[in-house]
């Protein structure tokens, strides 16, 4: 654990130590140009001011996590990858320099335009003006406002997770709220705090400093953070890079948490005496490991279901293909209240995971289970298909990952296989119905066509599917997660 | 050496114009010290910053030693001002510099040389007198202080021009004479010509050779000081001139008695000297009982004035007061009894 935490602190501190340095690289100078541009001042130009102002609002009206998938292409184009940390940097300091800008704005207009007057009145320059008063006279406003954009940065980052750039929050995110490892979660959390916490001290200080005018001997302690910053990058940086591939054994393989990526870690010793270096990138969304394998950052996938890679290729304009499918986690019907379904009673609320092709999966189950009946038997299949439901039960749509936290409120639950597990549930045992025998819904290799004939994707599938490792999966996870029979 | 031909400015208000400056000509000598005076809104802060271009003038010409600076480029306009000094009513200092680094900041624009920065700056701390201050910031500066700093850094380019916005109005009596002093100091040391607006007629007293009056953009009344201390046309003239004689309404009022004129008589020049109420009661043969009286000490002369109330045969003060007008002294009457 000790390592897992000190891991993602580098990999925090390294994203924000460089979106602070770019999204300051970029957002300051647009920041100086849209203040002196305004009515009144120095450079006073109506157009040029609309311009920014308009670019500005747009830039920070975008959500976090869609402006990282939507610029996935010059993540690609400036760091060469669309995973990992180095790949977050990117949309983190365009996310924030346009938070940057505002904040180098509102500093630079707390100057008081006397001291600009005078400045003009002696016949300086516009450079001069903005060396000289702007800049130093609105020195403090500026440091508040970069602990803030550093606070708002290391905030962001936590969502760094959904393109494998790992990091505090997302280590937060994937313990602590998808497999219930309290203490990690609390750890990483306090973590931050600490970060935070450190960081709005120190911009505290510099601006009393500021204001005391004793900033030389200040100076000293803000260098030393900044050195340990750029001390703990490069660490960051090879930790990073080294999911790059450097030779043809390299096999970078994208995955979800669990349990595909402790399968592939399982495998891994056993792919390595083949001459296979294994890597494994967790990513905690199911959006990106596809669009990541499109970008040609990762040679294969494991995380989807035929279904969801079919529904995926035809609305992404994709054609992924599938090496063959690994296990299956089955969904299941639970209840903290009833063991059978027939002692379900009328009106009873039902939670499924609301997203569309677990959705429907979960309303399969439901049908099988008796509870209703369907005109549609795909993957496109929504309540709108009910055709019959005697108890009268009320579909309950929730995020996947909630429903186990939410069973106490509802009658029962349709709940993944992963996060049942995760949530001490056992589909085996204390499933009134699951879907297990559906190798529909088998786990799936996933490549592009280029990659079909990788000899390293094949071996890593034979491997995968080899009667050792079935073993192996239906030992570990006790039922929650089945091994694919005959392939 | 600065000459205004009919300046004008307006600003455009969401949906009207307004006439800050309307039609103002005018002719400011070398080595004069102009005061520009009027209550607030007159215009006057408007016309100033036009000398520098501050503000852009909407009309007219402004001709300083024979060039119309209207017609400078960015780069000349900046050249122009760095020979003009400019001086504020809040100071206007740089809070992240000391008092040497606020001076040597007018000597960087002009492109000083490091090495005589530090020697200039040293010469103009002595000439305001904060060879002490040099390392302090401004906030630890009282407000003379500040506005002495504000000078030095005017000064630092040897300016020919020094204008002065309002720079004793934030600034308590003592410390504003003090001020003042230095200005006049300055002017005959250096040969400056100096511009100055203020609201306060004591400042126009205490230092200006020649004045305009402004009211609603206009310049109602150009003249030597004298001249409109001892007859002021305008109302606002008057008004002005009235407030720092606040007193002797009051005292007026007090003493209105029915059958006793109230006059206010005004001395300058030759007739400050002569013994003209021992004369007014020998020859008329009334009571005269002074209520008050005041001298303005201008910059280049002397007027006094008194109050008086008339005593006696309503006909005989009449007379009096004509005969008083005879001597070519001036004589308000404020009460007619």
């Amino acid at each position: 654990m000790v390592n897992l935490l000190y891991v993602a602190t580098l990999q925090t501190i390294y994203m924000v130590f460089f979106a602070v340095v770019i999204s300051g690289i970029i957002g300051v100078p647009v920041g100086l140009w849209v203040t002196v541009s305004r009515e009144g001042h120095i450079c006073e130009n109506k157009s040029v001011n609309a311009v920014l102002e308009t670019i500005i609002n747009i830039m920070r009206s975008f959500p976090f996590i869609i402006l990282m998938i939507l610029i996935l292409p010059i993540s690609r184009y400036v760091v060469g990858t669309t995973i990992g940390s180095t790949a977050a940097i990117i949309p983190l300091a365009l996310s924030a320099a346009p938070f940057v800008a505002r904040v180098v704005e509102s500093a630079l207009l707390e100057v008081d335009p006397g001291m600009i007057e005078a400045a003009k009145a002696l016949g300086s320059s516009r450079g001069k003006i903005v060396r000289s008063v702007l800049f130093p006279e609105g020195k403090a406003s500026l440091v508040n406002g970069l602990t803030l954009v550093i606070i708002n940065i290391i905030g962001y980052s936590a969502m760094a997770g959904a393109i494998g750039g790992g990091g505090l929050g997302n280590v937060a995110i994937m313990y602590g709220y998808e497999r219930y490892d309290i203490p990690v979660m609390i750890y990483s959390v306090i973590i931050i705090i600490v970060m935070v916490q450190v960081i709005q001290s120190l911009g505290n200080l510099y601006v009393r400093n500021i204001k005391s005018r004793k900033s030389q001997k200040f100076f000293y302690t803000w260098i030393v953070i900044v050195l340990v910053a750029l001390a703990a990058s490069p660490f960051a940086f090879i930790q990073n890079f080294s999911v790059i591939p450097k030779k043809e054994t390299v096999l970078i393989v994208g995955a979800s948490a669990v349990p595909h990526a402790d399968i592939l870690n399982h495998v891994k010793p056993i792919l390595a005496k083949e001459g296979i270096d294994l890597k494994v990138v967790v990513f905690n969304d199911y959006v990106t490991p596809n669009l990541a394998l499109q970008q040609g950052s990762i040679q294969a996938n494991y995380f989807q279901n035929i279904p969801y890679m079919d529904a995926f290729n035809a609305s992404h304009h994709m054609d992924m293909v599938s090496m063959g499918g690994i296990h299956v986690e089955p969904f299941g019907l639970y209840s903290k209240k009833y063991s059978s379904v027939s002692a379900i009673p009328n009106g009873a609320s039902v939670a499924v995971p609301n997203d569309p092709s677990n959705e429907a999966r979960a309303l399969l189950l439901l049908q099988k289970a008796g509870l209703i009946t369907l005109n549609s038997s795909g993957s496109s299949t929504t309540p709108q298909n009910i055709v019959s439901n005697p108890k009268n039960i009320k579909i309950v749509p929730l995020d996947a990952a909630q429903i186990p936290r939410s069973l106490d409120s509802v009658t029962a639950a349709v709940i993944n296989g992963n996060y049942a597990m995760t949530a001490g549930l056992n589909p085996s045992k204390d499933a009134m119905v699951t879907d297990s025998d559906n190798v529909d819904y088998a786990n799936i290799i996933t490549v592009m066509p280029s990659q079909e004939n990788n000899p390293a994707i094949k071996k890593l599938v034979a491997v995968l599917q080899s009667p050792d490792v079935k073993a192996w999966i239906n030992a570990q996870y006790k039922g929650a997660v089945v091994a694919v029979p005959n392939n | 050496m600065i000459k205004l031909n009919s300046v004008f400015k307006n600003y455009q208000l969401k949906n009207r114009e307004v006439v800050a400056v309307k039609n103002v000509s005018a002719e400011i000598h070398e080595n004069e010290i102009y005061g520009i005076i009027g209550l607030s809104g007159a215009g006057k802060s408007s016309l100033i910053r036009m000398l520098n271009r501050i503000e852009e003038p909407s009309g007219g010409e402004i001709i300083v030693n024979g060039e119309n600076i209207l017609t400078y480029d960015r780069v000349k306009l900046q050249k122009y001002r760095q020979k003009v000094g400019m001086i504020f009513q809040h100071f206007n200092l740089l809070s992240s510099r000391t008092v040497e680094e606020n001076i040597a900041f007018a000597l960087e624009i002009a492109k000083w040389e490091k090495g005589s920065i530090k020697k200039r700056v040293g010469e103009l701390l002595e000439l305001v007198g904060l060879q002490d201050k040099a390392t302090n910031y401004p906030e630890q500066l009282s407000g003379g202080q500040k506005q002495r700093v504000a000078i030095a850094r005017a000064l630092a380019n040897n300016p020919t021009i020094l204008l002065s916005d309002e720079a004793t109005s934030a600034l308590d009596p003592k410390t504003t004479k003090s001020i003042l002093e230095l200005l006049k100091e300055i002017q005959r040391k250096l040969g400056l010509t100096i511009v100055l607006i203020t609201h306060q007629m004591e400042v126009i007293k205490e230092v200006c050779d020649r004045v305009m009056v402004m009211s609603q953009g206009e310049a109602v009344e150009i003249g030597t000081v004298e001249e409109i201390f001892k007859n002021p046309q305008s109302d606002v003239s008057k008004e002005l001139i009235e407030e720092i004689h606040a007193n002797d309404s009051k005292e007026i009022e007090l003493t209105k008695v029915r059958g006793n004129k109230i006059i206010k008589v005004i001395f300058s020049g030759e007739s400050v000297n002569k013994s003209v109420i021992s004369e007014l009661v020998r020859k008329f043969d009334i009571d005269i009982s002074i209520i008050t009286g005041t001298i303005d000490e201008l910059k280049n002369s002397r007027i006094g004035y008194l109050i008086l109330e008339l005593m006696g045969d309503i006909k005989k003060q009449q007379e009096a007061v004509s005969w008083l007008e005879s001597q070519n002294i001036q004589v308000e009457v404020k009460y007619n009894g």
